[in-house]
């Protein structure tokens, strides 16, 4: 198989409308997800990088359809997801899978790990009873829950926030899917947890590299430098950067980049207090009535002008794209 | 020097009464926090770090049960575990905050966040509904929420889960406690949001005289804001110490491991290689040392006897036998 | 249009199916219980010619499926047929009947709403005498049969205290106008209210309890102690409003039963409303009344459910009625 583009998203926008809460209408909208476009080939694997609150969960899951978009494309394998009717759509579920920010609530509480994971080929397979355990054993020696006779009848709430993310997985990747989001995979786990569930992820990417699309939401810019080649940059629901992250780790074009690698905090408190970083601070950023021009301006320590008057698009510099007029011309 | 402690635990036990056994959660810990002073509690998962934040807070489940020791309060020199729960309630919130470690669940789902931290304001500071409010959007407006007016009118599935994080944080410290205990408050934030919410926490710090006790598994972190350091493991403290010295000489085996198995971006998390071996289980922790299966430098010694907390100099106390 | 606007209708089209099935099963179930009107009419030993004429009239001796195909077409247009018994139209005899019943089921309900979810929360909330005490008094409620319990509280209150009326809706012989009206409907609604109420507290009670206990196990609970706010309004403002959720839903599948209970009631109190005509024409084979009474009946429990989708939307603002 040659690599042609998997996953193609075009100009998809997210706007939830907020204020009267059940039954009115609102005037306001959160432009959670504001035009963003890229692709991924097969055997791909993409980062989201961004601020907290910029809209990558939410472009995550309009993207697969959880969300009902405001406008824009997204193609799987040339079928126009936003086109599909819910029978379509729940049949092609199988093909798209989402490991979600949060573990212990995207399990249900009162069922046991056996019954979680058969469930998905119960509602999307034929498969009777007995093949199905084979599978979910199969699953679990697969995400490394071992034995897996051990798992079968536990309930989540037995297991650790890292088995927890293992049985999500596991789930995830029952049927196979062509594409897989990992929004937040390891946020929740401690270190040592945190390197086994990467290699875990690592290794299934690996195994499906030629049927398989991988994206990684994340804030945490090392998680995504481990785990995916390039890495989308977001911020207040708009692409900033997206190039290779070893090379956006190095030398960050867009202001808002160079900001967030120099917040990483450093395991050192001598360097960590000294250090000079990027100020923070500065006019808190709104959804609702976002600044004009390039978004970032009000924060941005090399605003111009124009900044402030139309938003920069994103151009090619040297081995990247990058919305910002430092780099035009 | 002992009059500006704050909050001073002795030989505390924690443990859950579970269908497999015991589970000796927090086993045997002593510490002390002074006014102003920030104590990073750091562990892998499971060490008992959630355990003994809880057992400060008294809001233990039902199976659990502290089974020894006392929580000393101080200036009076209440002990919190012998409260009644009146009075233990006249403590939470106003004297001492929790700040909870997942962001999804922590938060009522059917009550709006603005309402929800306006709601501890308006107990403790017998406030209007009006002026609760508007402190709570103040308090959301400085840790960093876009919107905050507008966020605060919304329901906890209509933020990101960064946001959520913050409305948690925001609940904790509306009613500037003395003492705040924060349980990983930090994970579900983008590090440039982080730095601002430590920022926030620092000033607290200072000008409140807060004290903080930070629970967290990401010594980065701890180097920005404490100002010392127990590392935790199977329930017990295996080394405390000042935060410069700990980093640039640390003791205990399990403190080096878990400094070598920080990630960085220069090293990332797959090619850490962190600390072999798992932790134990905690119905039937090993006898002697409870690192002793994991320890590169395990000798006899180790496997028969239990090393107690011993202080080595000053500012560092170290429960290993190669430093006695 | 408003979105509330646009989901009702959305639901109430999507109910179009099922009030036909209701149509097609009691319909069958009547006509193949035993039993056949025109000997009531006419007597046991009436002449045959004249059960001929009487079954003609009727529409009796056409197929079965031609009574049906006759009667769906004019339920559709709005025609529900004539009482064999009473020669009234069925629409008029039932609509004059509702408010009654709407009274006596909506009052229950408002009773058993209120002493329920409270007994329930407390139970809940407070753990050991008081919990034992209300989930005992909730399991006898729950297993008592109305037709029983009516008529002990019957003979308890109206016949031996003689603090209630026996029956009915108002007083006769006299004309009681406004206020006196209602303290009279009041009156002769007390004890049928009671009784209808009894095993609804009983079971609201028990529910409430569950869901409440269940709410207490929740994490954002700790955050709500951890503010160290009183314990009522962790379980009232906390606790309960989430727990409100499933009690909701209950009461919606529950109002099949509470009608049922109704008619029962009803027949008891001598309460004139739907229940009491139902019984009747069960008794007398009085087909027509009776298809109408299961039509209004669903269409009613219908409404309940509808209703409770609406308050679903309220209570849970992650759900969007759609
Ligand atoms: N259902 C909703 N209704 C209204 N606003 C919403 C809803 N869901 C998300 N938002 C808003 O959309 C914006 C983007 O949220 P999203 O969850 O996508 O952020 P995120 O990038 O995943 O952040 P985090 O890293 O904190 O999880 C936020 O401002 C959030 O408040
Ligand atoms: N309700 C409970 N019943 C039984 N055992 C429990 C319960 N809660 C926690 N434990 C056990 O107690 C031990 C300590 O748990 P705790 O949550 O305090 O760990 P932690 O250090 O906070 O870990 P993490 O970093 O994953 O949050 C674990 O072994 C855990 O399995
Ligand atoms: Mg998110
Ligand atoms: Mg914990």
């Amino acid at each position: 198989m040659g690599t042609h583009p998997l996953l193609k998203v075009e100009n998809v926008k997210k706007y939830f409308p907020v204020g009267r809460a059940v039954f009115g209408r609102s005037k306001q909208y959160v432009k959670a997800v504001d035009d963003v476009s890229f692709t991924i080939d097969v055997g791909g694997s993409l980062g989201i990088v961004g601020e907290s609150g910029s809209g990558k969960t939410t472009l995550a899951k309009v993207i697969l359809r959880l969300l009902e978009p405001t406008s824009g494309k997204v193609y799987l394998d040339g079928v126009d997801l936003f086109s599909l009717n819910n029978k379509e759509l729940r049949k092609l579920r199988p093909k798209m899978q989402m490991i979600f920010q949060d573990p212990m609530a995207s399990l249900n509480p009162r069922r046991k790990i056996m019954h979680i994971i058969g469930q998905v080929f119960k509602t999307h397979t034929s498969i009777g009873d007995v093949e199905i355990r084979e599978r979910v054993v199969d699953l679990l020696e697969k995400v490394g829950l071992t034995p897996p006779e051990l798992f079968l009848d536990r309930y989540p709430h037995e297991l650790s926030g890292g088995q927890r993310q293992r049985v999500c997985i596991a789930r995830a990747i029952a049927l196979n899917p062509k594409l897989l989001i990992a929004d937040e995979p390891v946020s929740a786990l401690d270190v040592s947890v945190r390197g086994q569930i990467v290699k875990l992820l690592l290794e299934i990417y690996e195994k499906h590299i030629d049927e398989i699309a991988y994206i990684v939401i994340s804030h945490d810019i090392a998680l995504i430098k481990s785990l995916c080649k390039d890495t989308l940059v977001m911020y207040l629901g708009r692409v900033v950067e997206k190039g290779e992250v070893r090379r956006i780790i190095e030398e960050p074009l867009h202001p808002y980049s160079q900001m967030l690698i120099s917040s990483i905090p450093v395991p050192d408190p001598e360097i960590a207090r000294n250090r000079k970083r990027i100020p923070i601070g500065g006019e808190i950023p709104s959804l609702i009535n976002p600044p004009k021009g390039c978004y970032f301006h009000p924060r941005c320590p090399y605003v111009m002008d124009r900044c402030r008057e139309k938003t920069p698009s994103l151009i090619n510099v040297d081995d990247r794209l990058v919305s910002c007029y430092l780099y035009s011309e | 020097m002992n009059d500006s402690r704050i909050l001073e635990i002795s030989d505390l036990k924690t443990y859950y009464y579970t269908s497999r056994g015991i589970v000796r959660a927090v086993d045997g810990i002593t510490l002390d926090l002074k006014k102003g002073e920030s104590l990073a509690i750091v562990g892998e998962s499971g060490s008992g770090k959630s355990t003994l934040a809880f057992s400060i807070m008294r809001l233990l489940p039902d199976n659990a049960r502290i089974v020894d020791g006392s929580i000393w309060l101080y200036p009076e020199k209440i002990d919190l575990v012998r409260l009644s729960n009146d009075e233990m309630r006249k403590v939470r919130g106003r004297r001492i905050g929790m700040v909870f470690q997942d962001p999804m669940t922590f938060l009522n789902p059917v009550m709006k966040v603005g309402d929800q931290i306006a709601e501890a304001i308006m107990y403790h500071h017998g406030c209007t509904q009006k002026v609760a409010r508007k402190r709570a959007v103040e308090l959301l407006e400085r840790l960093r929420i876009p919107d905050a007016s507008n966020v605060a009118l919304r329901y906890p599935h209509q933020l990101s889960g960064g946001m959520k994080q913050r409305v948690i944080i925001a609940i904790a410290i509306s009613c500037n406690p003395e003492i705040l205990i924060a349980d990983e408050p930090t994970t579900a934030l983008d590090v440039t949001v982080q730095a601002e919410v430590l920022e926030l926490l620092r000033g607290f710090i200072h000008e409140l005289g807060m004290s903080l006790i930070l629970v967290t598994h990401d010594l980065g972190i701890v180097a920005e804001i404490c100002d010392k350091v127990a590392i935790m493991y199977a329930g017990k403290i295996v080394e405390i110490a000042e935060t410069y010295s700990l980093y640039k000489s640390p003791k205990h085996p399990y403190t080096i491991g878990l400094l070598k198995a920080v990630p960085t971006v220069h090293k990332s998390s797959s090619e850490v290689g962190g600390i072999k071996g798992n932790p134990p289980d905690l119905v039937n922790p090993p006898a002697g040392c409870r690192f002793n299966p994991r320890c590169p430098y395990v000798f006899e010694k180790c496997l028969g006897e239990e090393p107690p907390l011993i202080r080595v100099n000053n500012d560092r106390a170290v429960a290993c036998w190669l430093m006695m | 249009m408003s979105p509330l606007l646009v989901f009702i209708i959305r639901r109430l089209i999507q109910y179009i199916p099922m009030i036909l099935a209701v149509i097609i099963v009691t319909f069958l179930l009547v006509r193949l219980a035993p039993g056949d009107p025109t000997y009531i009419l006419v007597g046991e030993v009436g002449d045959e010619s004249f059960v001929r004429a009487a079954r003609e009239r009727l529409g009796l001796d056409k197929p079965l499926y031609e009574q049906f195909v006759i009667y769906i077409s004019n339920v559709f247009r709005g025609d529900l047929g004539y009482s064999y018994l009473r020669s009234e139209p069925v629409a008029k005899l039932i609509v004059e009947r509702i408010p009654a019943t709407l009274l006596l089921v909506l009052t229950a309900m408002f009773i058993s709403a209120l002493i329920g979810i409270i007994a329930g929360t407390i139970a809940a909330a407070k753990k050991g005498a008081a919990d034992l005490t209300l989930s005992t008094l909730s399991i006898v409620g729950i297993s008592i049969p109305y037709f029983w319990l009516g008529q002990i509280i019957l003979i308890i209150f109206a016949v031996w205290l003689g603090v209630f009326p026996l029956g009915g809706m108002i007083s006769v012989g006299h004309e009681y106008q406004g206020l006196q009206y209602f303290i009279d409907v009041i009156y002769h609604l007390t004890l049928p209210a009671m009784t209808l109420a009894i095993f609804n507290i009983a079971f609201t009670t028990k529910i409430t309890r569950g869901s409440v206990l269940e709410a207490l196990t929740q994490d954002y609970i700790l955050t709500a102690r951890a503010k160290g706010i009183p314990e009522s309004r962790v379980v009232f403002r906390h606790a309960l409003r989430n727990a409100l959720i499933p009690v909701v839903t209950y009461t919606g599948f529950n109002t099949g039963v509470l009608l049922v209970g109704a008619i029962l009631t009803e027949t008891v109190f001598a309460w004139p409303g739907m229940g009491s005509l139902l019984y009747d024409s069960i008794r007398l084979r009085d087909y027509p009344v009776v298809l109408g009474i299961f039509i209004y009946g669903s269409i009613i429990v219908i409404l309940a459910n509808l209703l409770v989708d609406i308050l679903y939307g309220i209570l849970d603002p992650r759900i969007r009625l759609r």
